[in-house]
């Protein structure tokens, strides 16, 4: 699972029936000290992140079938969870409770 | 998946069969300013999108459930959406 941080929301209304009523959320994949790792790419989120939200997303061929219990989903990364702190040796570098 | 945009079509009359007769985009991954990343890549697009527009993309095993035909199909990429908006808050633009 990544660390990533919720920056945008997609509207889409032409999509695969796997999309409908799913939230479609712009994240960016962030590295443990907060800087940014690689590109922006889209995720699904089903735990109620918000745009500035800091949280884990991952991605595993069948997993979105499993957890949403469809038979095909086409979707690669979801949102699994939302991150309060994580902390690197004693000190606590990003999360949601983190100034 | 990734924000794309469609920037042309691919012919292949000779085929695998399980591939059936959709059409095959040339799609090119974009950040959320339309600022394109990677190598543009071939994805099928069983949503018959046009030229120009902005689109999201599967990949991996996963793509192979936006064909609509077959269970199992030889694909890795694939259109499964249209982009009607983005909204990305200032401070977060890359």
């Amino acid at each position: 699972m990544k660390i990533a941080r919720v920056v945008g929301t997609i509207i889409s209304t032409d999509k695969l029936p796997a999309f409908n009523s799913r939230k479609l959320m712009l994240v960016q994949p962030l590295n443990p000290d907060g800087s940014k790792a690689g590109r922006e790419t889209m995720a699904i989120d089903y735990v109620g992140a918000g745009p500035g939200d800091i949280v884990m997303m991952g991605a595993a061929p069948g997993l979105a079938e499993l957890v949403f219990q469809l038979d095909r989903a086409p979707i690669n990364e979801l949102i699994m969870g939302i991150i309060d702190t994580v902390t690197i040796g004693d000190k606590a570098t990003i999360g949601n409770s983190v100034r | 998946m990734d924000l794309a945009r469609v920037i042309g079509n691919v012919v292949a009359t000779q085929r695998d069969p399980a591939l059936g007769g959709y059409r095959l985009a040339i799609v090119q991954p974009v950040d959320s300013q339309m600022v394109p990343f990677g190598p543009a890549i071939v994805a099928l697009d069983a949503m018959n999108r046009n030229i120009g527009e902005t689109v999201y993309i599967a990949r991996s095993g996963d793509a192979m459930s936006a064909h609509p035909g077959n269970w199992y199909a030889p694909v890795d990429c694939a259109i499964v959406g249209m982009v009607d908006s983005i909204g990305v808050r200032p401070e977060h633009r890359p």
